[in-house]
């Protein structure tokens, strides 16, 4: 068997790491060591605490009040995702681990490639990246009028990591798991990685993070893409989708360093923008990879 | 089958559910296991903390309104707790048939003063001082049990 990439060993170390601790964290506390406590809803660390920023909103909706030490406990997340883009899908979460690891097993089962499309015949963005957000708004509007504590449903890292607890904490589980089923599914026969891309409510926030500052894969313009020798192995290598040599599909990404390792003429690399906006400003003769010849590549794969 | 209890320095039941953010901590500090997590088949109130007295009372150890994060658990003196309010249902309890026992009595934490017993040596619940931990309820010997905490609204 090939030996993963070495980026790619390292992401998945701390995929399994962070599932290893969701399950240590309620095993040291049966032995009454608490300096680290919770689940992806909220944990503590060494009296540190980082709150998922929906449940944060979901309590204020709901109190209407605001509670400043959670607020800033919520804010963590958030800053992070600003500094480093939405690394928690890609690193941590562990249904993003999940997902991952069933896509790539469904696609070596069937030997199908299943194309993602992030634009549409026109080159604009189809209807789903626009209705992301419904999923959200509409937890915000059942948390606030009906109080429904929908972010805790609709949170499947927290849904995973609460049940770990409950499991080897109480000896219990509950039904809430169902979800993790429910998206397996529907990425199985529905779009791939469909939860991650569209419907995850916190994987929606953490993607609106993204400013100049934040770090992203960039293309280097000075590169030809010579498509046909290295078969666009960067777009081929990211289960959402997307061509890191177009701009316009950062938005989605997720930082998992996939493409960057992919590339065989490291024409990839990760950058914060702003730092090195001044040094290498692409230069006006040397226009960003045509759209025109890329397609007539894919079509040429069968994959379009 | 009794009602369930919200741990310690829980907020009013009404707005539980809504402060309650269900991080589990309050469980996981909990070295009895006093506090299960609701389920889907609870509804509203999945993955916030329930105490089911009869099978694990709380023994007031307090730990779980320090780890609470949201607001839901207020940090309390251990006897300014109201978790509820015990009751006794003197057609059941044995003092009352005429049976000597003073399981709860000797039981309560907040000793010979939540429980007290009077000349008959009957067992009577001071509303004022007890704390609704269900330690009375967890040790009573009859089935079902003769003194049951009603959680306070």
């Amino acid at each position: 068997m090939r030996r993963a990439p070495r980026l790619r060993r390292l992401r998945r170390m701390t995929q399994i790491g962070t599932l290893l601790l969701l399950v240590a964290i309620p095993m040291l506390c049966l032995q009454e060591i608490t300096v680290i406590t919770g689940t992806l809803y909220s944990i503590a660390v060494l009296g540190l605490e980082m709150t998922d920023p929906l449940m944060v909103l979901q309590h204020g909706l709901a109190t209407r009040s605001l509670h400043a030490t959670l607020l800033l406990s919520g804010l963590i997340p958030l800053v992070l995702a600003l500094l480093l883009g939405p690394v928690f899908c890609s690193w941590v979460c562990p249904q993003g681990l999940v997902s991952e690891l069933a896509e790539n097993s469904l696609k070596s089962l069937t030997r199908h490639r299943r194309p993602v499309r992030l634009r549409t015949a026109a080159g604009s963005r189809p209807l789903w990246v626009r209705a992301k957000w419904a999923v959200p708004i509409a937890g915000a509007l059942a948390v606030a009028f009906l109080s429904v504590p929908f972010f805790y449903y609709g949170s499947a890292p927290g849904v995973i990591s609460r049940e770990l607890a409950s499991l080897v904490y109480l000896g219990t589980l509950g039904g809430e798991l169902a979800l993790v089923a429910v998206i397996l599914l529907l990425e199985a026969l529905g779009s791939p990685r469909a939860w991650c891309r569209i419907l995850c409510p916190i994987g929606t926030v953490l993607c609106a993070c993204r400013t100049p500052l934040t770090l992203q894969v960039r293309h280097d313009q000075n590169h030809r893409c010579d498509a046909g020798a290295c078969g666009l192995s960067c777009a081929g290598a990211c289960q959402l989708g997307i061509d890191p040599r177009i701009r316009k599909d950062l938005w989605l990404c997720n930082n998992c360093g996939d493409c960057v390792e992919a590339c065989p003429d490291r024409a990839l690399s990760w950058s914060f923008p702003l730092l090195t906006r001044t040094r290498s400003d692409p230069p006006a003769s040397s226009p960003a990879p045509d759209r025109a010849s890329y397609l007539a590549h894919r079509r040429g794969k069968g994959t379009e | 089958m009794t009602e369930y209890l919200r741990p310690p320095g829980a907020v009013a039941e009404t707005v539980f559910p809504l402060t309650c953010i269900r991080c589990a901590r309050c469980a996981e500090m909990c070295p009895y296991k006093t506090i299960q997590l609701g389920t889907v088949s609870d509804g509203f109130n999945a993955g916030t903390p329930m105490i089911e007295a009869r099978t694990i009372p709380c023994y007031l150890c307090m730990r779980c309104p320090e780890a609470c994060p949201s607001g839901a658990l207020e940090v309390v003196a251990m006897r300014e707790v109201r978790m509820g309010r015990a009751r006794i249902r003197e057609g059941a309890c044995l003092p009352f048939l005429g049976v000597l026992c003073r399981t709860c009595y000797n039981a309560c934490p907040i000793f010979d003063e939540a429980i007290t017993m009077n000349e008959l040596l009957q067992p009577l619940v001071d509303e004022r001082t007890c704390t609704g931990c269900g330690i009375c309820e967890h040790v009573c010997p009859t089935d079902p049990p003769a003194i049951v905490v009603e959680r306070t609204p």
